[in-house]
């Protein structure tokens, strides 16, 4: 089903619960949102709100248990595990509170990691993330492991795989959350910086009430529901 | 291949290969596949060894005449070429039951005489001499022999020395009376027949000493044949059989050993079976390596998923992995398995491994046939692929969000 929408990204009537005994632990409760092209949104909540829930399933790493997503008027819900799949390699970055990266590749190889499972050759995914890496001033630390990384240049690895694919949209859940604070301000400048240099649509989840101040557009969750 | 170079990477970075549950279970496997190739070259050792002895002192057909011996050569062998094109060569022989007495000891022998000039071109009886020369040329009135290494060993025998064999020769008048003949041979050669029975009872002379012996003029028992494929040898009997008719008694090489031959031929498959269970036993432990490996690797394999990995992607990372071991223990064990071989073959030489006289040979080689290994290599290959189906599917459908939850 399309549904003819102006916003990039939506969800309609989301619920997301899960089967705890007898009864149902509701984490979302019919939630709805519209996102567009280029647009900065931050969610902000208390833990267990639901906000890095929402941010999955508006990622497609979770499906709802009721309620659509859409993308750019493609009913998301609706595709399988492998379109889905192709979909976020190509459309979506992530960033996590931890950094994720894979302990047994160099930063240069994390960050060619989604270029190689879209298909693409070997010297174009080392081309692509040599020129993010540099972009984000980590020329010097292309063959060092994670663990040789400090907390910040991880994280700043971690931004460079998340867009070396070009996405359209940039998922942060918590991305300065396990920053110092002088290293968490410039990863949150780091955000409105690529955001405007690469035209991207960001979505993130955060604690931090001085880096959501930041944000044009900031939705306030609680159990589940819009505030 | 990207799936393969991120799976070797994630098995082989750092020490990671090392570590204690994957080597335990390379070992598992490694010794499962060692048995097994073990077990097939030791089977396939001892049927080709066993063939080739009763080939090379047997040759791959024997023709009798029942109840006399046959008097025109010419006639036979041309129906014999007529009948099977595929014999390349026969040789007459005579075949004399006898006892060979000496020093108080006595024994019951069997007498070939062969013909000296064709028994080459169907036995192969020189790669079998162990002492002496290969030779058969009378020392004057006295006959040449070489005889097995059994009959050396128990009337203490060597090249040059004499010996005086008996044979009992029913009289025509009354059959119950027995007037044994005597003759004096002269040992050329110590033969190693690598059959137990052959080599305890045989002697080889040449056809007209043995024809002097027996008083039979020009006569001899029977004829043996080489053919071009020794494997037709059973369909060729029978057809020469049906065409020579009952008055002759035609055998093939493997007759001489019928119940070894199928006693391999039946065991091989179910020591094959057998052994696979333990194969099989040491793919639990490639199955429970990777159900740990699913928990370390859950936050990575999230990861992979929010970088546009499906749950396919996931399921051929676990499956290669699975099978990267399964595939070094099936190599070690192929090495472990040859070096087991090798040691067996070596320990022949000092202890008596295989008992002469159950099982014919005293000694045997080891055979690797290609539909052995493929059929090790093959059968590990599928074990070890089935025992990471579970775990790997198990590690496809975990929770993503779960994954990315906590480093």
């Amino acid at each position: 089903m399309n549904r003819p929408n102006s916003s990039l990204l939506s969800v309609q009537c989301v619920t997301k619960s899960y089967p705890m005994g007898k009864n149902r632990l509701e984490i979302l409760r019919g939630l709805d949102l519209e996102i567009k092209k280029g647009e900065a949104v931050c969610i902000v909540g208390a833990s267990g709100a639901g906000k890095s829930t929402l941010l999955h399933i508006l990622g497609t790493l979770d499906r709802p248990t009721l309620g659509k997503v859409f993308y750019d008027g493609h009913d998301l819900t609706r595709q399988s595990d492998e379109d889905l799949a192709n979909f976020r390699n190509k459309t979506m970055g992530f960033v996590f509170q931890f950094h994720h990266l894979l302990g047994e590749f160099t930063a240069l190889e994390n960050v060619m990691m989604p270029c190689r499972i879209s298909g693409m050759s070997l010297n174009d995914s080392r081309m692509a993330a040599e020129e993010l890496l540099e972009m984000l001033g980590l020329k010097e630390r292309l063959t060092h492991f994670p663990s040789e990384l400090s907390g910040g240049e991880q994280q700043r690895v971690a931004i460079a795989r998340a867009l070396v694919r070009k996405p359209e949209v940039l998922f942060a859940d918590e991305p300065t959350g396990n920053l110092d604070t002088v290293n968490g301000e410039r990863i949150q400048d780091l955000f409105f910086d690529l955001k405007t240099r690469l035209q991207l649509t960001l979505v993130v989840v955060t604690h931090d009430q001085a880096f959501a101040r930041k944000f044009p557009r900031v939705l306030n969750m609680r159990d589940g529901l819009w505030t | 291949m990207f799936h393969l170079w991120l799976t070797l990477r994630f098995v082989t970075s750092g020490k990671r290969l090392l570590n204690l549950p994957s080597l335990l279970s390379l070992t598992g496997m490694a010794i499962g596949t060692a048995c097994l190739t073990a077990a097939m070259g030791v089977f396939s050792g001892f049927e080709h060894s066993l063939s080739k002895s009763t080939q090379d002192v047997f040759g791959h057909l024997l023709i009798v005449k029942q109840g006399s011996r046959i008097e025109s050569i010419e006639d036979l062998l041309r129906r014999i070429q007529t009948l099977a094109p595929s014999v390349q060569a026969t040789s007459p022989f005579l075949y004399l039951d006898a006892v060979l007495a000496r020093e108080g000891k006595i024994s019951y022998i069997a007498v070939q005489g062969v013909d000296q000039k064709t028994v080459e071109t169907v036995l192969n009886l020189k790669p079998h001499l162990i002492n002496g020369e290969f030779s058969l040329v009378k020392a004057g009135e006295i006959s040449s022999a070489l005889v097995g290494k059994g009959i050396a060993k128990k009337f203490n025998l060597k090249p040059n020395d004499s010996f005086k064999v008996v044979l009992p020769n029913p009289s025509r008048d009354d059959t119950s009376n027995f007037s044994p003949r005597v003759r004096e041979f002269k040992i050329k050669g110590v033969l190693d027949f690598g059959i137990n029975d052959l080599n305890e009872r045989s002697i080889i002379t040449d056809l007209g000493s043995a024809q002097e012996f027996a008083q039979v003029g020009d006569n001899f028992s029977g004829l043996r044949l080489k053919l071009s494929d020794p494997n037709t040898a059973q369909v060729i009997a029978s057809q020469l059989q049906r065409e020579l008719g009952s008055g002759y008694f035609i055998r093939h090489w493997r007759e001489t050993n019928e119940n070894l031959f199928a006693a391999v031929e039946y065991e091989r498959p179910v020591i094959f079976f057998v052994l696979l269970v333990m194969v099989v036993a040491a793919s639990f432990n490639i199955s429970s390596n990777l159900f740990v490996s699913v928990l370390k690797k859950y936050s990575d394999m999230s990861i992979l998923r929010a970088m546009g990995f499906s749950r396919r992607d996931i399921m051929k990372v676990y499956t290669i992995q699975g099978v990267f071991f399964g595939f070094l223990g099936t190599i070690f064990g192929l090495v472990l398995g040859l070096l087991l071989c090798a040691a067996f073959v070596y320990a022949q030489k000092f202890w008596v491994l295989m008992p002469a006289d159950v099982y014919k040979l005293d000694q045997i080689g080891v055979e690797f046939r290609l539909q052995d290994i493929l059929a090790v290599v093959i059968a590990s290959f599928v074990i070890s692929l089935l025992s990471t189906l579970v775990p790997a599917f198990r590690g496809s459908r975990l929770s993503t969000v779960e994954g990315l939850r906590y480093e």
